[in-house]
């Protein structure tokens, strides 16, 4: 009971981050308008914030993050794409909560243990690198299910790779600004 | 009143974690980002935080966790006032190098590099 009660409690959690995150995402949109990379002509974000918060969330919870961002994922999908796409919405879904911890098992099993759980020490550019192979996973994967262009592609590919950047450096300032203003 | 509510958050948020985020992976996260801030020639520790930390380091002999006060009595200290001491005990656990002890009282630090 306890247990579940744990996961519960850490659904919610990953689900309001990844919310937050695709939140902040929107903001952004009209900035990547004004510069010519207009949202309404390629229905893709030049900088995807949820992958970078997927990516750090499977890495300190493992395999079992696969459940925590599955709610998150559909209601992003679902509030995207309608809900009258549901088969659609939830293989997107499932395949962007499941990406991130297939990259860390991939990486475990050719040598390079990354999880928290089983490695204290993972770098943030195996993070980064990760980041990248995980978004390549899934734009592979959503690509060969839903039949993009190799534009499409290449767009999905870089604006989850470019979360994951952003959003390390963007915590990595957060916690600098935090700790600075602390110890004032 | 800001600063004492933002201390007290950090506080909580170092014993308790937040939310989803126990206290041990949030530090693991912290120290994670302050090793980027490194790489990119963002983050320095002053001469008596380095001093600390080693401090720490020495006292520790190779353990996990390690008493504040064993720390302050180690030679390397011996030139730094108590409140200089236990102000780069607090930045070095802002900057993710220490954490506390599950229970702050006891007054032990894990070393997390």
């Amino acid at each position: 009971m306890t247990g579940a009660i744990e996961l519960f409690k850490q659904t919610i959690g990953a689900t309001i981050v990844c919310l937050i995150a695709i939140s902040i995402t929107w903001l952004f949109v009209p900035l990547q308008d004004h510069i010519g990379y207009r949202y309404a002509d390629h229905l893709a974000f030049m900088i995807y914030f949820p992958h970078g918060c997927r990516l750090l969330i499977s890495w300190a919870f493992g395999t079992r993050s696969a459940l925590l961002l599955l709610p998150s994922a559909a209601i992003e999908e679902a509030t995207m794409h309608l809900l009258g796409h549901f088969p659609y919405v939830l293989v997107i879904a499932i395949v962007l909560s499941v990406s991130p911890a297939l990259a860390f098992l991939i990486s475990a099993s050719l040598g390079y243990e990354s999880r928290l759980k089983y490695n204290s020490r993972t770098h943030w550019r195996r993070l980064l690198l990760l980041g990248f192979a995980s978004s390549l996973i899934e734009t592979v994967t959503l690509s060969n299910l839903l039949g993009w262009t190799s534009q499409q592609f290449l767009v999905w590919w870089l604006s989850s790779w470019l979360g994951v950047l952003f959003t390390l450096i963007s915590l990595m300032f957060g916690f600098r600004f935090w700790r600075l203003w602390m110890t004032k | 009143m800001l600063t004492v509510f933002c201390i007290q958050l950090h506080a909580g948020v170092a014993t308790k974690g937040i939310g989803m985020f126990p206290s041990d992976k949030l530090a693991s996260l912290r120290k994670l980002l302050f090793e980027m801030e490194q790489d990119l020639g963002l983050a320095d520790l002053s001469g008596i935080q380095r001093d600390v930390y080693y401090a720490a380091r020495l006292t520790a002999e190779g353990a996990e966790m390690v008493r504040g006060e064993a720390i302050r009595s180690h030679a390397l200290l011996n030139r730094i006032s108590r409140p200089t001491f236990y102000r780069a005990l607090k930045d070095l656990e802002l900057a993710g190098y220490l954490s506390h002890a599950d229970t702050t009282r006891s007054g032990k630090y894990r070393l997390l590099r």
